[in-house]
């Protein structure tokens, strides 16, 4: 329960977050397959921001190889986070995850097709994620709509719908792509993996993702009020249906160009929403930028496990889920649910 | 402000109109409170009058014209029955809520918003739960979180449905008398859904009946309160044998009281 000493307590909690996102950021710079100590870190990374060029193999390492992935898995789990508070707070529903309207399915299927087009080239690849990833969603929103009497509810069946579609297409891509090259690549894509991320597409999703989940951080406070319900929602003076839509835009343009560039990490949108409800409450104004941090140390510390635990890279996909669960245990035992 | 309803029709389905051509007009600073069984439409009056329904025929007015939700629903405070939502807010959180129409778009509230919750959460009497979870409070400390987030923006007409229902005895006196006051003091005009005959004609000016005719059609009466509520129409809406008696506070003032005979 907050007791009155809470409001002070947020900054600690902030400054906390901050500081284990930097410094996770920072060990993930130096600690990998290739050594790297700190020293020549802070060296590599003053030399880049002074204009000096170092041509050695550390500096190519920490600056071409680990900065861009550290800055996108950043990126990608705090954009996931947001998202999934979002989405939660709008459905009045906690266990809401980013992807309930399809967009990993849609993404999914289209990379999967731009693979089995192709072969493998990243361009194409890249846009039909990100247009079938939006196209799915605007499919659920569409088919929800057939009802006159349209809630929040039956969006999210309408995004099961359109979800169990292109998994369907996705299995029907996997059946004829070529088993020798196509399907590895197309299974493996689907996992999801931060390995070989380059500053360019960081420049592409950083725009995308940023712009998109600094938007929804700054509508926080208004999804207080959706979560209230559609009626309540109204009656204290807010039009719920125009706000959920561009709510749900913006999240889906983060879980998209997510998908787009590393693949479908599940649960992290999931999980990280409701530890930080346990941490600082429900209320979004404090939740959203809670889960904008937590969601960036959660993938920084499961991606470094990626790279690090095993000589082939596992894929993060499947790591979030393997943590997610005793997370998902936890938050069950001492949350309200079900109760 | 003035509310007028004109020949308001709705209906959930097409077997049964459940409101059926209500019309009624209350002046500014009045009190007109609903009565009627459960089921007959109360608070779906109130919704279609709020336009959270929307009316299928007929019109809600605001001060003679047309009910305009960006201009007139910041003036106005609405109290829903008290429920459970899904997300633990504390009660100042779910306070400042009410202010959602003055804050912008990309705003969080500001220190003076907190004190203005602040000051309305003393108002009703609750400061002393100010920073607990609104899921641990028990029903009837819920209505009155609801009720201080409906007045917390200063509104000029407050609808409220059964805002008496979950509380105590001395609660309920207490509500009473603060929506006398607010209409007295304030000059707020109050429409207040009621299972209670006896607060009505305590504290209201009018008076709306729903009931059912002896064929089963739906009818109402509204009027004057002392008029509207009488042993006749309690006994043929509600089924009830009732006495109302009239008692001497002192030398000038009295009220009205209804005693069951039952």
């Amino acid at each position: 329960m907050p007791s009155k000493k809470n409001e002070k307590n947020y900054r600690l909690i902030y400054a906390m977050l901050v500081i284990c996102l930097l410094s996770l950021m920072f060990l993930s710079l130096f600690m990998g397959r290739y050594a790297v100590p700190p020293k020549a870190v802070v060296s590599i990374l003053l030399d880049k921001i002074l204009g000096i060029t170092a041509d050695c193999t550390a500096a190519t390492v920490v600056w071409n190889i680990r900065m861009p992935r550290v800055l996108l898995c950043v990126m990608v789990g705090a954009g996931l986070s947001v998202a999934g508070a979002s989405f939660q707070g709008i459905f009045q529903n906690p266990l809401v995850s980013p992807d309930i309207l399809g967009v990993s399915a849609g993404a999914g299927f289209g990379a999967a097709l731009g693979i089995l087009l192709t072969s493998g080239g990243t361009g194409i690849t890249t846009v039909l994620a990100f247009g079938f990833g939006l196209l799915s969603v605007l499919c659920a929103y569409t088919i929800s709509k057939i009802k006159k009497m349209s809630s929040p509810v039956s969006l999210v069946l309408a995004g099961l719908i359109v979800g169990f579609f292109f998994n369907a297409l996705i299995s029907l891509v996997k059946l004829v792509a070529d088993t020798d090259s196509q399907l590895p690549a197309i299974t493996y894509w689907l996992m999801g993996s931060f390995a070989n991320t380059t500053f360019a597409e960081l420049a592409v999703v950083g725009p995308l993702i940023g712009g998109a989940t600094v938007t929804l951080l700054l509508l926080r406070w208004r999804m207080n009020i959706l979560s209230m319900g559609d009626e309540e929602a109204f009656s204290l003076g807010i039009h719920p249906r125009r706000l959920r839509f561009c709510i749900i835009a913006l999240a889906t343009v983060v879980t998209a160009a997510s998908v787009m560039v590393s693949g479908i990490i599940g649960w992290v949108g999931l999980i990280i929403p409701n530890v930080c409800r346990m941490v600082v409450g429900a209320d979004h104004k404090h939740l959203l930028p809670a889960a904008f941090f937590m969601g960036g140390i959660f993938l920084i510390i499961i991606d470094f496990i990626a790279r690090v635990a095993t000589v082939a890279e596992i894929p993060i996909g499947i790591l979030t889920a393997i943590a997610g669960v005793p997370l998902f245990i936890y938050v069950y035992r001492y949350s309200g649910w079900g109760s | 402000m003035k509310v007028e309803v004109r020949n308001g029709h709705f209906s959930y389905s097409r077997e049964e109109e459940i409101l059926k051509g209500i019309s009624f007009t209350l002046p500014s600073a009045q009190i007109l409170t609903i009565l009627g069984q459960n089921g007959i439409g109360k608070t779906t009056l109130l919704k279609c009058l709020l336009g959270i329904l929307p009316w299928q025929q007929g019109q809600t007015l605001i001060d003679g014209e047309q009910m305009n939700y960006k201009k007139h629903m910041r003036r106005i405070g609405y109290v829903p029955q008290a429920y459970k939502f899904v997300f633990p807010y504390c009660v100042e959180d779910t306070v400042m809520m009410g202010l959602a129409g003055n804050i912008g778009l990309f705003s969080i509230p500001s220190r003076k918003d907190r004190q203005k919750v602040h000051q309305t959460l003393a108002e009703v009497g609750i400061a002393h739960l100010r920073k607990r979870l609104c899921s641990q409070l028990s029903g009837g400390q819920l209505q009155l979180v609801f009720m201080a987030r409906g007045l917390v923006k200063d509104p000029e007409l407050m609808i409220l449905d059964e805002p008496e229902s979950h509380l105590d005895y001395k609660n309920q006196i207490r509500v009473l008398k603060m929506l006398e006051k607010l209409a007295k003091e304030r000059g707020i005009s109050c429409i207040i859904n009621t299972h209670y005959p006896e607060h009505a004609l305590r504290i209201s000016d009018l008076t709306l009946m729903q009931g059912r005719t002896a064929s089963g059609e739906k009818t109402y009466i509204c009027g004057p309160t002392a008029k509207i509520i009488t042993e006749a129409t309690i006994r043929s809406f509600f089924e009830v044998e009732s006495k109302i008696i009239t008692v001497e506070k002192d030398a000038t003032t009295t009220f009205k009281a209804l005693v069951v005979m039952e």
